[in-house]
C-alpha cells in the first residue's frame, strides 16, 4: 500500500501550504478541509496545496481542493494547487475539467525532462 | 481469474484495494494492465465511496467487492445491503467545469468505465463496472 503523508506548514503570513504525498482520499481530505477552515479563521488568504507526490486523487481530495479554492476567493485570496507528477493522479482534475478552473500550476525538478 | 473481499462500510477501509485490484492483476497473469488498472481501480473506490456516503451503512456492515479478469477484460461487482440509491440524485451531474464540492464520484466512474450499471434485487444493490481489455499492442 502507498505511504500516505500530509505536512502543514505556515511559511509566511497570510500563507499556508499544505502538501499531500501518496493517496488524497477520504481522511486526508477531511484533515485538509480541517487545516483550511483554521487557517481562513487565523488570517490565511492564500493557501498552496503541493499534490506533486499525490499518487492517488479521488473525488474527496478533489472536493477538498475546491474547499480550499472557495475559501480563499471568499476572503478575497487565491488557491494554488501544485499539480500531481502522476498522470493518473490527475485524472480526477482532467475528468472533471476542474483544471480548467482551478489554479492548477506544474512543478517540475531539474531532473525532469522537457 | 476471481478475487473477492468483503470491506467495513468506511473510508478508512477503502486503501486496502490498491493492494487487492495489484493481486487480482497478478493472479490473472496480466502483468501490465497500466491505465486499465489504474481506471478500473479509481471507479471502483469512487462507487464503494458512494456506499460509505449515500447508503446508509455503518462500518459494522459490510461491502462485498468481486473482481474477474478475462480476455474481455476487467469486470467488478459492489454490493451492499443498504438503501436503494436516489436516482434523481445520481441523474443529476455537476456542470463541468463549475467548482462544486461533491456530486463527482458517478461523474468520475461513467468516464473511466466502458461499463457500469445499477440493479437492486430484494434489498441488495450491486454495482458492474467493466473496462475493455485493449487489443494486443494498444492502449486506452
Amino acid at each position: 500500500m502507498t505511504p500516505t503523508s500530509l505536512e502543514v506548514t505556515r511559511p509566511a503570513p497570510g500563507l499556508a501550504v499544505i502538501e499531500v504525498a501518496g493517496r488524497f482520499d477520504a481522511p486526508v481530505a477531511l484533515e485538509v478541509r480541517r487545516a483550511i477552515d483554521t487557517f481562513a479563521v487565523g488570517g490565511v488568504d492564500t493557501a498552496v496545496v503541493d499534490l506533486t507526490e499525490a499518487t492517488f486523487v479521488d473525488s474527496a481530495g478533489l472536493a477538498a481542493v475546491v474547499h480550499a479554492h472557495r475559501v480563499c476567493e471568499s476572503v478575497g485570496g487565491t488557491a494554488v494547487v501544485c499539480e500531481p507528477r502522476s498522470a493518473d493522479a490527475r485524472r480526477v482534475f482532467e475528468l472533471t475539467m476542474l483544471d480548467r478552473v482551478l489554479r492548477m500550476v506544474a512543478v517540475r525538478s531539474a531532473g525532469d525532462a522537457g | 481469474m476471481i478475487r473477492e473481499i468483503d470491506l467495513p462500510v468506511d473510508h478508512s477501509a477503502l486503501s486496502v484495494l490498491e493492494d487487492w485490484f495489484t493481486a487480482l492483476f497478478a493472479d490473472a497473469g496480466w502483468s501490465s494492465p497500466g491505465r486499465v488498472r489504474t481506471r478500473i481501480e479509481l471507479a471502483t473506490h469512487e462507487v464503494c465511496v458512494n456506499v460509505v456516503d449515500h447508503s446508509g451503512l455503518t462500518r459494522c456492515d459490510r461491502l462485498h467487492v468481486r473482481g474477474a479478469v478475462d480476455d474481455r477484460g476487467v469486470t467488478v461487482h459492489v454490493s451492499d445491503g443498504g438503501a436503494a440509491p436516489d436516482r434523481t440524485r445520481m441523474a443529476v451531474e455537476p456542470v463541468p467545469g463549475v467548482p462544486q464540492e461533491g456530486g463527482y464520484g458517478l461523474l468520475i466512474v461513467r468516464k473511466l468505465v466502458d461499463d457500469f450499471e445499477h440493479t437492486r434485487e430484494g434489498a441488495v444493490n450491486t454495482w458492474r463496472l467493466h473496462v475493455h481489455r485493449p487489443p494486443a499492442g494498444g492502449a486506452r
